[in-house]
This record gives structure tokens, sequence and C-alpha cells, in this order.
């Protein structure tokens, strides 16, 4: 491609043609306001928050989707363009609820920023606005309130375009427009996985992820409950971020302390569980590999990915590990294994998860998450997990009691289930889990040392990875994706028979893995992705231990209690099987 | 074709403003009114949506703008009474821009309805007040800012009716209390 010169405020600038306004104006220095923009994401103009005056043009054009061009003279703050701007977002204010203060999102809102900006102090227009809407709170997971939906459309990009869902969609026309599932469906009734990467993009709160931090201060206010922790791997490189630290910086042991501060009986880890859903799914796959079991197969740690297949490809659900995911382990060991071993009540044991992720608030209530229960016969028992916060919720609890994140002294996991590997630790950046199981199959199918532990070929943000490993004599052929649109792909050519050498393949429903997130800190885009995963190799190389089954505490929970992966107690705690939704 | 006939006369695609405004016969006067429509502008008629790589662009079609008017004018001048006229059938205008908005550019979607709510409160006598500055100037923002030729078109023609007929907005009775735009 050539290159275009153009002129932005007086500024010359020389880009590649095809560049929009926007991204030559940030190249000498000139941040052009956006707000329904998303870089890979949301390109429409909708909004006209980024026009801009070019000489010649009778109108103003939106910078995030004009090309530069040849000769262009760009101004980006006239006395036009200043008013217009400002116009724009007093209408959107006009129609939009006055509830800053109370509003889940007041101090990280993208309108209210803007609005801030832009100095707009009063807004002269009235008229009929949205706040009738009702709140669609039918999930577990998320919270639709439309009365705040400025119809940026991000959210419907993100589902359509990233997630290839298309649960909800732009209906109506003129004033009567809204964002919302099809036929005014509940979320609670479409295909949506709950996977809240609509909630990451959401520019204000109209999609937020359900708060669930009342029920935990209720259960660390209950001298009745022994209340439990787990922090799931992506999320000691992510809270951080939160209190001014760079993104990707890891704060496990501030984490720990935190909860100790918060009241926590105990802080485990779940990386302790997914040490453990190494050995169930790593032998998994060695029984079905040896077996000739259904090939290849698929990872089953994200719950949004495994709602995608209950709901798009209900006939491949025997490619799934009938594996739990590390959550849901780490509940029906807690209410089990740790119960006994320190002589707990398990019906006094309330389990919280810390996740990146919304759609963990969905697998807890699935109904057949009750392990523990059903183990112990003891209806008293109710979840495995009790209440899944999200990386965010996390935040605001911290915030919320007064504690100085950035000056705690680092603590230290309890034992036994707070301890884990580097193995583990990687499960948090898309390939991570893949790359696990290769440290642990290659020594348990060959008998010998791994020298070199780091499979380099499955990491990073490409959409569709894969590899070939040579394992005593076989050749594992193996894939990596992330994202629903890779992962479709991915289904399509299962489909289609395209896969029938492939062994294993993981599956991560959101870009990046679980660094990505829908619960994690906003805002996630590629460049704060790199960093997070980046932190979360710099936690697995600074570990002792870096392959699963080399975890102490693993080895000591199989000898007391479950025997043998894939054994009898295994199967009820750890595995589950799923349900066709089409 | 004709303007006598009511039917939409068919404007060949290389014709000048000035000609088709003749054809539609639109005084010279009325065109003055829209900002930016002047004499330098009148190469631009018979300009079409240009679709860019990146972006629908939306270069407005002046000759649609000026059929849109000529429907407008008309209406109000079969009529009789223009000056009350004008305003109702502005009114009608809005409405159907509304109803046609696919609701994703903010000047057109909350602009339009704003200008709506705005002409019909005074149509209604519960405007608590009325400035046509106000709504010629809200037009023009429309105008310039919209994705697409609906809102910039509607935006102008705002503008321009305000301007032309401002008495006749002037003559409705403006509630002193009345909630509104």
């Amino acid at each position: 491609m050539g290159k275009v010169s153009l002129q932005i405020d007086g500024q010359p600038v020389t880009v590649e043609a095809g560049t929009s306004i926007l991204d030559a104006a940030a190249q000498v220095g000139i941040k052009i306001p956006t707000l329904c923009y998303l870089e890979e994401i949301n390109k429409v103009g909708a909004c006209r928050i980024c026009v801009v005056e070019v000489e010649g043009e009778k109108d103003l054009v939106a910078a995030c989707n004009t090309p530069a061009e040849d000769g262009m003279v760009v101004h980006t703050n006239t006395p036009a363009v200043r008013a217009s701007r400002r116009t724009t977002l007093e209408l959107i204010l006009s129609d939009h609820p006055a509830e800053c203060l109370t509003c889940v999102r007041n101090g990280n809102c993208e309108l209210q920023a803007l609005a801030s900006q832009l100095n707009v102090r009063t807004v002269r227009f009235g008229g009929a606005t949205h706040a009738g809407l009702p709140r669609d709170d039918s999930t577990p997971a998320l919270v639709r309130d439309p009365r705040k939906c400025i119809l940026c459309g991000r959210c419907v990009s993100v589902c359509n375009n990233i997630q290839a869902v298309g649960a909800i969609e732009l209906q109506g026309l003129g004033f009567e427009a809204f964002i919302g599932p099809p036929a005014n469906l509940e979320l609670a009734a479409t295909s949506c996985v709950q996977c809240g990467q609509c909630a990451l993009v959401c520019p204000t709160a109209a999609i937020a992820e359900k708060d669930d931090i009342d029920k935990v201060w209720a259960a660390l206010a209950d001298p009745q409950k022994h209340v439990v922790v787990q922090t799931a791997p992506a999320t000691r490189v992510t809270v951080g971020e939160e209190f001014g630290l760079t993104p990707g910086t890891p704060v496990t042991g501030k984490m720990v302390a935190a909860f100790r501060r918060l009241g926590f009986d105990a802080v485990f880890d779940t990386n302790f569980a997914a040490d453990l859903t190494i050995m169930e799914e790593g032998s998994e796959l060695i029984e079905r590999v040896k077996n000739g079991g259904v090939l290849p197969q698929f990872t089953s740690c994200c719950p949004g990915w495994i709602k995608y297949v209950e709901h798009f490809y209900p006939a491949f659900l025997p490619h799934i590990s009938s594996c739990k995911s590390p959550q849901q382990m780490f509940g029906a060991v807690a209410k089990t294994y740790y119960a006994q071993k320190i002589g707990i009540d398990p019906a006094d044991i309330f389990v919280v998860s810390v996740m990146p992720c919304t759609a963990k608030k969905f697998e807890a209530e699935r109904p057949e998450m009750n392990a523990a229960s059903t183990y112990w016969n003891n209806p008293r028992i109710h979840r495995d997990v009790d209440a899944v916060l999200t990386s965010r919720e996390l935040v605001r609890m911290i915030k919320q009691a007064g504690i100085d994140f950035a000056d705690l002294p680092p603590d230290e996991y309890d034992k036994p289930l707070g301890v884990s590997t580097g193995a583990a630790a990687i499960f948090g950046a898309t390939g991570g889990v893949l790359e696990a199981a290769l440290r642990t199959a290659y020594e348990l199918l060959t008998g010998k040392t791994l020298e070199k532990v780091d499979f380099h070929e499955v990491r990073g943000l490409k959409g569709v990875k894969e590899a070939v490993v040579p394992v005593n004599g076989t050749e594992l052929k193996v894939m990596v994706v992330h994202g629903l649109n890779n992962a479709r792909y991915a289904m399509e050519k299962l489909k289609a028979g395209a896969l029938k050498d492939y062994h294993f393949i993981e599956v991560m429903c959101c870009p990046g893995g679980c660094i990505g997130g829908g619960g994690q800190p906003i805002p996630t885009d590629t460049p704060v992705r790199h960093r997070r995963i980046e932190g979360i190799y710099q936690v697995d190389a600074a570990m002792k231990y870096r392959k699963s089954h080399e975890n102490p505490a693993i080895k000591e929970l199989y000898e007391e209690f479950l025997e043998k992966p894939l054994g009898h107690k295994s199967h009820t705690l750890l595995h589950t099987q799923y349900t066709p939704r089409g | 074709m004709g303007v006598s006939s009511g039917v939409l006369p068919q404007v060949p695609p290389e014709a000048s403003v000035a000609g088709t405004a003749a054809l539609l016969g639109i005084e010279t006067p009325v065109l003055c009114c829209i900002k930016g429509v002047d004499r330098a502008g009148t190469d631009r008629a018979g300009v079409v949506a240009v679709v860019h790589p990146l972006q629908e662009k939306a270069d407005v079609s002046y000759r649609g703008l000026l059929l849109v008017n000529w429907v407008l004018r008309e209406l109000v001048r079969r009529c009789g009474n223009q000056d009350v006229f004008s305003v109702e059938v502005l009114r009608h205008f809005l409405e159907l821009v509304q109803e046609a908005s696919c609701g994703r550019c903010i000047p057109c979607r909350l602009g339009t309805r704003r200008m709506l709510e705005y002409v019909s409160g005074l149509v209604r006598g519960t405007a608590v007040r009325f400035s046509p500055d106000e709504l010629a100037a809200m037009a023009r923002f429309v105008g310039v800012s919209s994705r697409c030729d609906l809102g910039r078109i509607a935006g102008k023609l705002v503008a321009n009716t305000v301007c032309c007929y401002r008495r006749a907005f002037e003559r409705y009775p403006v509630q002193e209390a009345a909630l509104g735009f």
C-alpha cells in the first residue's frame, strides 16, 4: 500500500493509505475524542463524537472511519467541531439517567469521562427518555440496563463478530431503536453464553456483571460460616491495574493479604484445582488415545465455551472432556476432602470464587454442580461454589474495605488447597491449558523428564495455533483457539471431518483466554492482553514446580482421598455431563 | 413532469442546482437559506453517495434535498394558509424521518426527535418557550453531523424551513410554565 500525506491542525503527517483520520491524528499527538469507536471491534461512526472538519467537505466527517487522503486538510478543534461534539453529547445525556453517583461504572464510565473532557456542564435539551425500560437480570451473570444504553453498537459487534453468538441486536427505528435480544426475549432465554465480553466493551453500565458482593459480605459476617476463597489464575495479573499498577503486574501476594484483611477464613488458589484438572484431563486424553475414544478431545475449563457447544454444536458434546472446570473441582474438593481434613461440617463451608469471568457465575449455578451435596447426601450443602465474584467485584470489595492494596505486604496461600505449580498459572492465558497438559502428558507417557517446559508455539494472541508434539512415538497433534468465532472455525472443521487426526484442542471463549475475560478490569484491549499474558508467564517461571503432577498437595490429595485419576471418587466429584440446548 | 401537476419531475443527473431549482419552481432565496449551499456549492448538484473503503461516506444528495424541499413547498402552497401549515408539515416530515431513522447515529436518532418534540410542543401549545434560532441551530447541527443522507437532508430542510417561515413559528402561542425542549 502507498503512503498519503495530509495536514491535521496544521501539522503534516504521512501515513499508509487506508489509515483513518483518527489514527493519523494520533500519530501527531492529536487525540480525537471517541465514544462508539473501539479498535478492532467497532468503527461504524455512529456516535459522531469524533467528527472533524475537512477542507472542501460541506459536512463534518467521522474521523474513526474516514480514510486519510492525500492532500487532505483536517481541522479537529474548530468552533463548529466543538459545538457539534458538545451538542451530540448533550443529546445523549438528555436520554441518559443521571445516576452517576450510584452507577457501577462511576469513575470508569466513558460517557462520564467524555462529558468531563468536553467540558459539558449543562444539558440544554429535555424530552422523552427511555427511563421506563426494565432491567433484564434474568441471567446469573449479567444485568442489562437499557436505560443506560447509548446504542454505540459495541456489544452487538463483539457478540456477533468476535464471539459468533449474536444474542443481541439493534432493533426498532428512530428514537424507539434499542439493543437487546431478538423478539424481546430475556437474555436467559437466548443462546447468550454469558461470557461478558459485551460488558467489557460497554462504554457505560448498560451491560454489567451481576453484583454478588453483598452475598459474600453476609457470609463473612456469619460466625457459623467457614468462608474460603479461591483465586483464578488470571486474576493475579489484572487486579493490580485498578490500583494504579501496570497491566500484567503479578500481585498474588498482595491479593492473598487483602483476602485475609477482608476476613476470609482460608485463602486458597484455583491453581491447585487447575493442577488437578491436568491430572484428570490428561489422564482422560491418554485413555481416549489408548482405547480409541472420541478424538479430538476438547478442553472443558471454560464455561462460556461449554454453553456455546451446548447451544450450537450439541452433536459434538462427546468431544468435550468430562472434567469439570478448576472452579468447580475446587468447590467439590473443598466441601469434601478439605471439610473432612479439618473437621468442619461441609454445610458450614462457604466457597467464594474470584474469577476473571462472568460465565463462571452461570457455571456455579448449573444444577449438576452440587457434587458435595450428593457425596455427603446432605441437602444443606447447597452449591459446590456458593458465590462467584469477578475481578472487578473483588476490586470494589477491597476499595469498600478501605484496604491500601498497593502498600500491602505480600502473604502466602493457605495449605493444602493453596499449593500450585507454574503449569496451573498459565491456565490464565490462551494456550496455557494445552501447554500444561503437554508438560504432564509427556512425562506420564514417556517416563522421562521434560527438560524444556516452554511450548512457545502455542503461546500468543494468534486466533488459531497448531502444533505437533512427538510423545513416545506418537505425533500428538494439537490446536489452540480463543474467541468463539475462532472456536466456530474449529467446530466447522470438525463437522467437515477435517480434524480427525487431531488429539487435543484447547478452546477459550474470550480473546486472549481468561486474562481477557468478561469480568476483568476495564479497559481490556490488545496491548493490555499482551502485558497480562507476559505477567502470567512471569508467574509460571518463578514457581518452584512447573508441572502439575509435581504438585505435592495434589499427590497428597490422591493418596489421602481420591486414590487415582479417573477413579470412582474423581468421577463423582470432578467430572460432569453436559446439556444439549439447541 | 411539471410542478403544477404535482408529480415529481425527473431531473437529469447532470443538472445544476440552479437548473433543477428552476425546473421545480423553487426560488433562489430558498436555497440561499441553506448554510453551505450557495453559488460555490452548485457544482455538487447530482452528487450521489460515495462509498469509501472505511465508510459509507455521506455526501448529501442535494438533488434529493431539492426534491424533498419541493414536496414540502407544494404541500404548503396548496393548503393556502402557509404560515400555519408549514409548521404542521414540518412536524409530519420529522415524524417520517424518525420512522425511517435506523437509530444508530445520534444526531439523527436524538436530534430529529428533539426537533420533533420541539415542533410538536409548539403545535400543541405546550412549549415552554420557543426560539426559532435554537431550532435552526439544532437543525444545522443535525444537517452537518449526521451519518447519512436521511439526517443530513432532514437537518438542512428544517433549517431551511425555519429560515423561510420564521413568522409561522412565531405565531404559535408559547406556554409560560410548560415543559419542553
